[in-house]
């Protein structure tokens, strides 16, 4: 199914380039955006792994980040394209647990929980139809495919007063494919300047981690906010 | 007001934008760039391997680990039943300071066969079990251990089949873990200082890491150099290698032939082999021909010249990567500490 989607995106750009005939100025500004996010995962085991599913159960969602740079391309009136790069920071975390000793000792942490955060460098491709303008205002839908490149997964202890963490990246897939839909609003507060804020869900459809029994799918939503700078015409 | 649509991406700045230019601009190579980096990740995803060893077991393990009768009497006393043998290592892989139990078990009438210094031969059916826990209070050991898991590496039909089994709450039994996960584990240090960890339990996909060579699984720890050590048995310190062939676990070797590895916290020995030592059991099961570094041209096996090594060209990029905690590549969550002293200061010495 990912070749699929991947056809996709290669097609999308292609399509715009074939209707470019008219020579216009398509390349309009540039967005950025910064992105926080609640992220979470959905866990699949084989029939053998069942039983750990209740070791999990005290998982939680985590918050997280993303700032990406894209450029718009614009199809038509109602169209654009969006692409550039993306850093992506996707957590999810433990509860709080009560830790036991069998002997006093100084400063003997009380409570642990474990924070997970996996990083990816991302070639976003995405597209936005505008639904309705008024005024300086555009309420979109957007939607669109990412490619996302492993990075690492930090693992951290947290203590409340104190923490450790390490960095891995053995056991996880190199390449991601992700989709995200969302809605926004987009208001012009200059000539050449725009703010945009969309509420976004994100899921992954690829497993994150190549164990043989389990299938770790990541997701997220949150609210991408961000600037549009129109290039100079 | 509405404004047209025909205005949608067409607003003041963008209509004027609307101008006739070349078609070859920068922006089409940008564009063109884009669907280049599209296809490359399209053709990377056909090499969207993870580079680790696939594991097919020969063997079906148990579900749980009693079924092997590897402990006699209550199993987390961890007594070893008959016809298993303990062993121990002159210089162990480094796990987040986890205490390690090291058996073997080599069917009735065969032995191992020595290959020089190396892994010796094992025959079919040979069991080795490595049991991972941590005294609740390493000051003062009667005070009871957690333990972690238990690996097996059976040998059958000339392959080695793995399973990692975790122990219950109860210590009563383990049971067979085919994914990896992470468990929290506490324990109080030899300095009094209480340590969280998040254990992480691997799974057998990950067991590849460090037990591939050319894409075979074998064991890392029990090379006869790092077996060749002396060991206390029936109140006496005897030779482990002498030992062993005594039990007729092993076959006929002079102990006196063979390297022995050092301990990598015995300062007995220079500075220069206690660090490779250390590199040799915790590194170079990756950093070798055939292992899962292969490529970066690092080759730390103990008996590996210095000048062969690669070590001199690397010096500072292995004292970040083993600073930073980003090696080994698995297996630990902490740095430890008194090695990188000993790395840092045999890197500093060259």
């Amino acid at each position: 199914m990912k070749y699929y989607f991947l056809l996709l995106i290669l097609m999308l750009p292609m399509a715009a380039m074939a209707q470019d005939t008219t020579r216009v100025r398509r390349f309009t500004g540039l967005v950025l955006a910064f992105i926080p996010q609640y992220s979470y995962r959905s866990l699949h085991y084989d029939a053998d792994s069942r039983w750990l599913e209740s070791m999990r159960d005290n998982e939680m969602p985590n918050t997280g980040i993303k700032a990406r740079a894209q450029v718009r391309y614009r199809i038509n009136d109602r169209i654009a394209l969006l692409s550039g790069v993306e850093y992506a920071n996707l957590g999810i975390k433990t509860r709080f647990e009560d830790l036991q000793w069998i002997s006093e000792a100084d400063n003997l942490p009380q409570k642990s929980r474990t924070i997970y955060r996996y990083k990816f460098l991302a070639l976003p491709l995405h597209i936005n139809y505008i639904l309705t303008a008024r005024d300086n205002l555009r309420v979109y839908a957007g939607g669109g495919v990412t490619t996302s490149v492993f990075l690492s997964r930090k693992t951290k202890v947290d203590l409340r007063d104190d923490h450790h963490a390490s960095a891995k990246t053995v056991g996880f897939a190199k390449f991601s494919w992700s989709a995200t839909i969302g809605a926004g609003l987009e208001y012009m507060v200059g000539q050449r300047f725009s703010i945009r804020a969309e509420p976004f869900i994100e899921h992954y459809f690829n497993s994150i981690v190549t164990d043989d029994h389990i299938r770790e799918y990541l997701f997220s939503f949150g609210l991408s906010t961000g600037v549009f700078w129109a290039f100079k015409g | 007001m509405l404004f047209p649509l025909s205005q949608g991406y067409n607003t003041i700045t963008e209509t004027a934008m609307d101008q006739r230019q070349p078609l070859f601009t920068w922006k089409y190579f940008a564009l063109s760039g884009l669907i280049a980096t599209a296809l490359l990740a399209f053709i990377l995803t056909a090499c969207n391997e993870d580079g680790l060893a696939h594991i097919d077991n020969t063997a079906t393990m148990q579900p749980v680990l009693s079924e092997y009768q590897i402990f006699e009497g209550k199993p987390s006393a961890l007594n070893p039943a008959a016809g298993f043998h303990l062993y121990e290592l002159s210089t162990e892989l480094f796990s987040d300071y986890a205490e390690k139990q090291r058996l073997v078990k080599v069917p009735s009438g065969q032995r191992l066969t020595p290959r020089q210094d190396d892994l010796p031969d094992f025959p079919d059916g040979t069991i080795l079990v490595k049991t991972f826990y941590y005294y609740h209070d390493k000051r003062d050991t009667s005070k009871g251990r957690q333990l972690i898991e238990t690996r097996l590496e059976i040998k059958s039909g000339d392959r080695w089949n793995v399973g990692t089994y975790l122990w219950n709450p109860a210590q009563t039994d383990a049971r067979l873990v085919t994914s990896g996960l992470n468990k929290t584990v506490n324990w109080i240090d030899e300095h009094g200082i209480g340590k969280v960890i998040s254990y992480h339990v691997p799974s057998n996909h990950e067991c590849g890491t460090c037990h591939s060579s050319n894409d075979v699984i074998i064991p890392i720890g029990p090379k006869l150099r790092n077996l060749n050590t002396d060991v206390s048995r029936d109140g006496a310190v005897v030779n482990q290698l002498a030992y062993f062939q005594q039990q007729g676990v092993l076959g006929d070797v002079d102990p006196a032939q063979i390297t022995a590895l050092p301990r990598w916290q015995d300062t007995t020995y220079g500075l220069q082999d206690r660090a490779r030592a250390y590199l040799d059991m915790n590194c170079a099961h990756c950093h070798r021909r055939g292992g899962f570094e292969d490529g970066d041209r690092l080759r730390l096996g103990y008996d590996t010249p210095l000048s062969d090594t690669g070590i001199s060209g690397q010096r500072d990029n292995i004292i970040d990567q083993l600073s930073e905690g980003r090696m080994p590549l698995i297996g630990t969550s902490m740095v430890h500490g008194e090695a990188l002293e000993l790395i840092r200061s045999y890197i500093k010495s060259l």
